[in-house]
């Protein structure tokens, strides 16, 4: 049996989200059917919803503009309505959401936006762990090549077929210069090895390094072949190196020697 | 790593490579920080404010006991709040 206190708060929530007082009826005096009231609930509602997006798709709307980005974020809010009260990771399917907005259709880049912002609102709230220094590769080097990586639990990683990426990059830097869309594929990187995300571009070996440590628990040796086989002229070296310093490992099992 | 032996063992030889050239490059050590608990301005506290919150500016008072900012080493216990100061565990 519901108590009443949670029947009349069911119908204020139905209310709210149903655009109509009628769920409210038994509690009304007569002859109010919608009271004015009601709208500045909901208008509290919509105004939350539409700053959490803003604040998680920082990206999107400085693409678009405050006008365009508070009522497409209004839209999406009032068919979307988040499931908790914490909007800290609010817009969860924003991104596929923006790829079948009509209005969006002549921003082809816009959905993948959403989805790089999405990545680093991510990475922010993954748990910690403390990444690896550089001095825990200082194995023998069949021992490095045989050692399984464990990747930091904030770390994500993707594949564009355009450099989406590297507009994404543009757009977000403190003080946006020339933003250009080209056509060559790019990977990203985001990740949060302690207090601060970061990302960059990753390229075609960076990005078959971490995808067969991801995919395949694959060991350091498979993973540096696989770098090879994408990208033969890459500096494997240096494309390492620079995973280690970007703090993308957190830990390091021994393996089988090959 | 059976497929190309001559590339499998460039490629292992990169890795140590790597490893040493991360260990060069590494920038000198950053300055140190420590968590202080019950610091913070309401909004303004650094990961994790209390039990069942995950993240930055999360807190919902000023100088809430259970959220912390990361402060310069050695200084947090010397910051003085209107309830106190700072403190190295979580505060009440």
């Amino acid at each position: 049996m519901q108590s009443a206190l949670s029947q009349f708060q069911d119908a204020f929530v139905a209310a709210l989200a149903e655009r109509t007082a009628a769920p409210l009826a038994a509690w009304l005096p007569d002859g109010e059917a919608e009271p004015a009231g009601l709208s500045v609930y909901r208008n509290t509602i919509a105004k939350g919803c539409i700053d959490a997006l803003a604040a998680n798709f920082p990206t999107v709307a400085s693409l678009v503009g405050d006008d365009w980005f508070r009522a497409a974020a209004a839209l999406f809010a009032r068919d979307n309505p988040p499931a908790g009260a914490a909007l800290l990771a609010y817009g969860e399917g924003f991104a596929d959401w923006l790829a079948r907005f009509p209005p969006a259709d002549d921003l082809p880049y816009l959905p993948a936006m959403a989805r790089l912002d999405r990545m680093w609102t991510t990475a922010l709230f993954a748990p910690e762990a403390e990444p690896l220094a550089a001095e825990a590769f200082a194995l023998a080097p069949d021992v490095l090549a045989a050692a399984r990586p464990r990747l930091h639990p904030s770390l994500a990683f993707a594949w564009f077929d355009r450099g989406l990426p590297g507009l994404w990059l543009a757009a977000r830097a403190p003080e946006p210069g020339e933003m250009t869309l080209v056509d060559d594929p790019q990977g990203v990187l985001v990740v949060r090895p302690e207090d601060t995300v970061r990302s960059r571009q990753l390229d075609l070996a960076g990005f078959a390094f971490l995808d067969a440590i991801a995919r395949d628990g694959a060991s350091l040796g498979q993973a540096i072949t696989a770098a090879a086989e994408a990208d033969p002229a890459a500096d494997l070296a240096a494309l390492f190196a620079a995973l280690i310093a970007d703090g993308v490992f957190s830990g390091l099992a021994p393996g089988d020697p090959a | 790593m059976h497929k190309t032996p001559a590339l499998a063992l460039a490629a292992v030889f990169a890795l140590s490579a790597g490893a040493a050239m991360a260990r060069d490059d590494m920038k000198p050590a950053k300055a140190e920080m420590e968590k202080c608990y019950g610091v913070a301005k309401a909004g303004q506290n650094d990961c994790k404010a209390g039990a069942g919150t995950s993240c930055a500016g999360t807190s919902k008072v000023d100088y809430q006991g259970d959220a912390w900012k990361k402060v310069a080493k050695g200084t947090c216990t010397s910051i003085k709040t209107p309830n106190g100061t700072g403190s190295l565990t979580p505060k009440a």
